[in-house]
């Protein structure tokens, strides 16, 4: 800045001049300055410490992470628990065996006194031997180095000289280098064997003074080996408050801290970002410090203990954390060492207010991949096993998948795991023959209506389509539509010509029928009673027979009932092969149940303007106004309906879930669910839901009320959401949100995605289709229809536990194929039902079985290796423990029994069961079968109540029943010997 | 409360937030006595103070103006207009003081000797160290803004440039990325660069004044401040997703939607005025926009020359009154563009799209 004046017109200022030279850096001193300089001075010292001050909070920010805390706490957990070990293992100290060593230390001590003149020259021999042995050995490291350079700048010299004569006396002279190391390192290495020679004989030589003592030293410390141990430990978890202190310090913690991040490379699994895979590093283990450890079981967390050891984190477990991590099952942001940014999720409301309050949770919009709840963390089992039709030890999942099976959400969506699985909906290609037209167009308004089980979900009446929704009156378009609809099926169904009948019976007995004969394994009437343990999902396999009697006639059902293969070649339902009687009493019962309030409501009343504003919609498409008007006033009232009834059957995808004739090969209209649970939350139309703007409850919320989003919205008909109200409840709600949840798009390395045998996945797959475990348990899995028999053991269809060890191949493909070709138990009332299987789908079921069990198959033998003497004593034994008592055989049947009383006849043994299997079976049948009517016979196994045969061996005679039944009884085969 | 809320929001809208801020500089330029003293300062910020502090409680608003990346445009809201303040009210005292004939204020600080060191070293270094402190603390405070990984497929919505770009991002609301982009950018540094050899009014050097340069003052405060710092302001607080405004106490929401019915100047020509069909070829159908760009740029100089710049034209010479001209223009074509498409819907006045060629 010019002290000049810029305009003029102002006199200068006058400049002070310093009075008295001072120099310039004694600026306390100097005059000449406008400011104070211990203002100034005082300005930076306050600044000066400030900065201290900041710095000092900065470092302290820094280093005060939120996981030391936890660090901290954990080893205080464990440096009490190390503490009552040591004391514990201090206890246990044989103090005996301490003392007496301690005396032969002392006698051995006392010897070596004695004979201290012997052993001073000795030792002093040893002690100058040890250090010769030193120098040497030394020089031999060093020559041996030497020869190794020298080597190496010999071969080089011999491929110079190869190539230039003129430089082989290089190579000559590396030569004679190279021999002087060898000569040197052969006389080093003599004199080091010499050594080694003498040092061994001057240490035996004393070992006879001092052998003793050491030996007695040595006795000491393996009984304090324990205890050595723990204390160990514990001091190394405990070295002390100031060397805690000071290697945790800030800056020091660079060397060698206790408290550090942990963390596992999973060099395998992948975070999927976009076009990068990122090896996953998982740092949960840095706060969840006691996963592996069983002991913590107890702990608060996060330093409780995994609670499936079993299954996960140990290294022989089929999970170990070393290649499985953590965030590959359980989600969340594998490299964060926070609780908030790891991405921790609540598993209810109560908890999400908890963490709120504790940690300051919120919902991160940034995190792609939080982690799974608690109770939905099987959602994230399924991108591994994905292999077959169940996953195992997940029911929650499984329970999901099986009601997407059920619904047939794969009609409409692509769900992987649902290809070629058969459209759950009946076959509308012969409705006409089955229904009128009134009552389908009733049960298109709400099928929920005519039953409140219905499975069919409610296309119309929705949040969306119902009252006046932006200028639409929906009530008058709803009749007009399901009228166009029902006539549009009508116009392409055929009936079926089915044997003309009068059916009439017993409708109480038919009751009974229904309830005992097994139709509950997939049917229900009106609501089920599920409990959590048994939650009968499969028995919404069929439909739900409330209100049957208002639906369909008599004779339909009769026919139906009696062979519903006749009626729908493609059906699931199975014959139960009934006599006319049975038939006739169960169409009586099935025509009782009737919905009389519903089939009193009248029929809407078509209004043909609001029938022309749906066709005009459509012929608008790629027409005019004008031209779409002139159309419509040449179409009959007939043509509009078909024409709009085509028309809406392909907007609502009719055709996901029901055969149309002509609509075949319609490709399905939802959105595909592949990779649902990585679907981008903005990808999400939340409408006007007030709802946590987070994927699974946008999911939740679509499953609850799928047209809501719709809700306020100004939307033209066409517009509006489509996919119809399946009035789930809250828990079959969650259950889907959890598969869809599963579905992510992440990819697993082949060999870490579990391989499920082609055998097992096929059959699931097929057990699934034909709902088997509605009646059976098989996998540990199924038997719903003993949430209906409840008490009722004794009637429970058979477990299938070891079936496939159980049965011999052929004759279970030969009961499969016609199971009435034996009755097995005759006092269960269920009928296991001919399924009509495909050969090939036989042996899918027979292989499956035996695949299960790791049994042979298919090919075995069931030659017995026995003796005449064995079949001797079987019989004895067979009489001993009363086999007879209950079970009939060829010549025998139970005395004061009835027929329907009996156990399984012993006569089939040799042809059904294998030989191997009986053995087990016989020794507790409780084992394989938890409440089988067949009590254990040898409670005291491997001793025998039957003391005098066979010296008492339980197992011996079995063996010898097991020979008894096939051979005597059942004529089988002897093994030849 | 609420119809206040909606008062402001409607006020924010860009064409009236513009306009409104251009109103304001030109007439406290006018009026610089009334505006630049004590008591409006006072009254101006405590009033900005006052709607921050209200306006806090709104949670639209709270989410906008404290997210980390925005806190530093919320200070930049108080020092620019303060720092503009402050000078420009030196400058009226100083203009109030040559008036009666009194010494400048620099006049009377330099009459003390001022001396490199310890004075202005030792001031420079416990700044330095305060603003380390500033610094240290604020980084303390707020943590960085990180958000998810970058995935093109799913890119941020809105998308916005750094703080210091978002004037030029507004730009392309206007101008083609060519324009606002590559040209204007590279302009606005040659033309700052080229002030000290096209402003030859010796005046103010050294020293505060508005009297003696208030013509190159209230060119510089309206390209600065109100084509550049509102315009960062604008984009930083009042742009949401797609690029859609938003008054300051609105959601952010995803589906607002901004109706797209501009037309270009040819449409305007040929098919409303004209009543023709567009000629297929495009130099034929965007003749009356490169005449107009001619004319702006080639008529308009000297035209200014004859009538109302007679002054500079006298004083700088034909050389560099073109440049200065040229730059001039090219500095109001964006408030021009904008008046053009806030009130006549106009998008392009050339617009080639089969070349990419646009203005």
């Amino acid at each position: 800045m010019s002290s000049e004046t810029p305009n003029g017109g102002h006199a200068k200022p006058p400049i002070p001049t310093p009075a008295k030279k001072v120099p310039a850096w004694n600026i306390e001193k100097r005059n000449d300055r406008l400011y104070e300089v211990t203002t100034l001075h005082k300005w930076f010292a306050i600044s000066s410490l400030l900065l201290f001050v900041f710095t000092v909070v900065m470092i302290l920010a820094d280093y005060s992470r939120e996981w030391k805390r936890y660090q901290r706490e954990f080893t205080r957990f464990s440096i009490d628990r190390a503490t009552q070990d040591k004391n514990k293992a201090a206890a246990t100290i044989d103090r005996n065996k301490y003392a007496q060593f301690q005396n032969e230390l002392a006698a051995a001590q006392k010897s070596i006194d004695q004979n201290a003149a012997a052993i001073a020259p000795l030792q002093k021999k040893l002690d100058s031997l040890n250090a010769d042995f030193y120098r040497i050995d030394n020089d031999l490291k060093s020559a041996k180095a030497y020869y190794g350079t020298d080597r190496y700048t010999l071969d080089e010299a011999v491929a110079a000289a190869a190539k230039d004569p003129k430089k082989q006396p290089e190579a000559d002279r590396a030569r004679k280098a190279l021999d002087k190391d060898e000569k040197a390192m052969s006389e080093l290495q003599a004199k080091r064997d010499a050594l080694t020679l003498q040092i061994a004989a001057t240490k035996s030589e004393l070992e006879k003074y001092i052998g003793k003592r050491d030996e007695a030293v040595k006795g000491k410390e393996t009984t304090l080996a324990n205890y050595n141990r723990v204390k160990g430990q514990l001091e190394a978890l405990d070295p002390g408050f100031l060397i805690t202190t000071i290697r945790n310090a800030p800056v020091m913690d660079m060397l060698n801290a206790s408290e550090k991040v942990q963390q596992i490379l999973l060099t395998n699994l992948y975070n999927d970002e976009p076009f990068k895979q990122i090896a996953r590093v998982d740092r949960c283990t840095t706060c969840h410090l006691g996963i592996d450890n069983t002991r913590n079981d107890k702990l608060p967390q996060p330093f409780r203990s995994h609670p499936k050891p079993e299954l996960y984190i140990a290294s022989a477990s089929p999970h170990p954390i070393e290649t499985f991590g953590c965030t590959s099952c359980h989600g969340g942001l594998d490299r964060s060492t926070g609780f908030q940014d790891a991405g921790h999720t609540p598993r209810d409301e109560k908890q999400k207010e908890e963490w709120k309050k504790k940690y300051g949770w919120y919902v991160d919009e940034f995190l792609t991949t939080p982690m799974l709840a608690m109770n939905k963390v099987e959602a994230g089992c399924y991108k591994c096993h994905n292999g077959s039709a169940d996953v195992p030890l997940a029911p929650a999942l499984d329970g999901g998948r099986d009601l997407i099976r059920i619904y047939g959400c794969f009609g409409c969506h692509k769900i992987p795991g649902y290809e070629g699985v058969r459209k759950v909906g009946p076959d509308l290609a012969t409705v006409s023959g089955k229904l009128t037209k009134d009552w389908v167009q009733k049960w298109l308004a709400n099928p929920k209506d005519f039953k409140s089980e219905a499975r069919m979900p409610r296309f119309w009446n929705n949040s969306n389509n119902s009252g006046n929704v932006g200028g639409v009156d929906w009530d008058k378009r709803s009749a007009a539509e399901i009228h166009a609809i029902t006539e549009f099926l009508w116009s392409k169904s055929k009936p079926r010509v089915l044997p003309a009948v009068n059916p009439s019976g017993n409708a109480a007995h038919g009751k009974e029928l229904v309830e005992t004969i097994g139709c509950f394994g997939c049917h229900a009437v009106g609501s089920i009673d599920a409990t959590p343990a048994q939650p009968q999902i499969r028995r919404r396999h069929g439909f739900n027979l409330a209100a049957e009697g208002s639906k369909v006639s008599a004779s339909w059902i009769y026919n139906w009932v009696k062979d519903p293969k006749l009626v729908w070649p493609e059906t699931k339902m199975p014959s139960l092969r009934l006599t006319d009687s049975e038939a006739g009493d169960i169409t009586a019962y099935l025509v009782s149940l009737k919905n009389d309030a519903w089939a009193a409501k009248p029929l809407p009343t078509v209004d043909t303007a609001a029938l022309d504003a749906v066709v005009l919609e459509f012929l608008r498409a790629g027409a005019t106004n004008t031209e779409a008007q002139a159309k419509l006033a040449k179409m009959s009232l007939d043509e509009k309906n078909l024409m709009a009834g085509e028309r809406l059957v392909r907007r609502y995808g009719c055709f996901g879930c029901h055969n149309i004739p002509s609509m075949e090969k319609e490709q399905p209209i939802g959105t595909e669910l592949t990779e649902a649970g990585s679907k981008l939350v903005a990808q999400l139309d939340f409408g006007f839901m007030p709802i946590e703007h987070e994927r699974a409850e946008w999911y939740t919320q679509k499953l609850k009320d799928p047209r809501s989003f719709d809700v306020k919205r100004v939307k033209t008909p066409e517009e509006l959401l489509r996919m119809p109200n399946f009035t789930f409840n809250d828990k079959d709600v969650s259950s889907i949100v959890m598969v869809l949840t599963s579905l992510v798009k992440d990819r697993v390395p082949k060999e870490m995605v579990q391989q499920v045998p082609s055998a097992i996945a096929a059959g699931r797959q097929l057990i699934d289709e034909k709902n088997c475990k509605g009646c059976h348990v098989i996998e540990k899995m199924g038997g719903d229809i003993r949430g209906f028999l409840k008490d009722k053991q004794e009637k429970f269809p058979p477990d299938l536990n070891t079936e496939g060890f159980k049965t011999q191949p052929m004759w279970l493909s030969k009961f499969i194929k016609d199971p009435s070709f034996v009755r097995i138990r005759p006092f269960l009332d269920a009928r296991m039902p001919t399924f009509h299987f495909t050969e090939k789908e036989i042996s899918t079921l027979t292989a499956y079985f035996s695949a299960v069990d790791k049994a042979d198959y298919p090919f075995i033998s069931t030659a017995i290796d026995t003796t005449p003497e064995k079949l001797r004593i079987g019989a004895q034994v067979f009489n001993a423990i009363q086999c007879a008592k209950c079970h009939p055989t060829g010549s025998s049947t139970p005395p004061g029994k009835k027929p329907e009383e009996y156990a399984p006849n012993l006569n089939l043994v040799a042809s059904r069961l294998r030989p191997e299997w009986t053995i087990i079976w016989l020794d507790d049948p409780q084992k394989i079968f938890p409440g089988a009517g067949m009590p254990a016979s040898f409670p005291d196994f491997p001793k025998s109540a039957i003391k005098d045969v066979l010296d008492g061996d339980a197992k011996a005679q079995i063996e010898a029943i097991r020979d008894y039944l096939f051979i005597t009884l059942g004529g089988g085969q002897k093994a030849a010997n | 409360m609420e119809s206040i809320q909606h008062i402001i929001n409607y006020l924010a809208d860009p064409k009236i937030l513009i306009v409104m801020a251009a109103a304001l500089l030109l007439i406290s330029l006018k009026y610089p006595q009334k505006f630049y003293s004590n008591i409006t300062g006072i009254g101006v910020f405590s009033a900005m103070a006052i709607f921050l502090g209200l306006s806090i409680f709104d949670p639209n608003f709270q989410k906008i103006v404290t997210k980390p990346d925005n806190v530093p445009i919320v200070g930049m809201l108080f020092l620019v207009p303060f720092f503009t303040w402050f000078s420009l009210r030196e400058a009226v005292r100083n203009d109030k003081r040559k008036e009666e004939g009194k010494m400048l204020i620099e006049q009377e600080e330099t009459a003390e000797k001022v001396l490199t060191w310890p004075d202005l070293v030792y001031t420079e270094l416990i700044c330095m160290v305060v603003l380390t402190v500033v610094l240290i603390g604020w980084s303390l405070l707020l943590k960085a803004p990180i958000e998810d990984p970058a995935n093109p497929g799913s890119s941020p919505n809105p998308s916005k440039a750094p703080w210091y770009f978002l004037g030029l991002q507004e730009m392309l609301v206007y101008f083609d990325p060519w324009l606002a982009g590559v040209l204007f950018p590279g302009l606005i540094i040659v033309g700052l660069g080229a002030i000290p050899y096209i402003d030859t009014n010796p005046k103010g050097n050294g020293y505060y004044t508005l009297k003696e340069r208030k013509w190159e003052i209230g060119t510089f405060l309206f390209g600065f401040l109100v084509l550049w710092i509102l315009l960062v302001v604008l984009g930083t607080i009042l742009r949401g997703p797609n690029w859609s405004f938003f008054g300051p106490y609105e959601f952010w929401d995803l589906h607002k939607l901004e109706a797209l019915v501009n037309v270009n100047l040819s449409e305007y020509i040929w098919v409303k005025g004209l009543h023709m069909g567009l000629p297929s070829n495009p130099l034929i159908r965007e003749m009356f926009g490169f005449m107009a760009i001619l004319v702006y740029y080639l008529a308009l100089p000297p035209l200014f020359a004859k009538k109302w710049f007679k002054q500079f034209y006298t004083n700088l010479g034909p050389i560099r009154f073109q440049i200065m001209m040229f730059l001039l223009l090219t500095m109001a074509a964006l408030p021009i563009k904008m008046i053009l498409r806030w009130f006549f819907n106009l998008k392009y006045i050339v617009g080639i799209p089969e070349y990419f060629f646009n203005i």
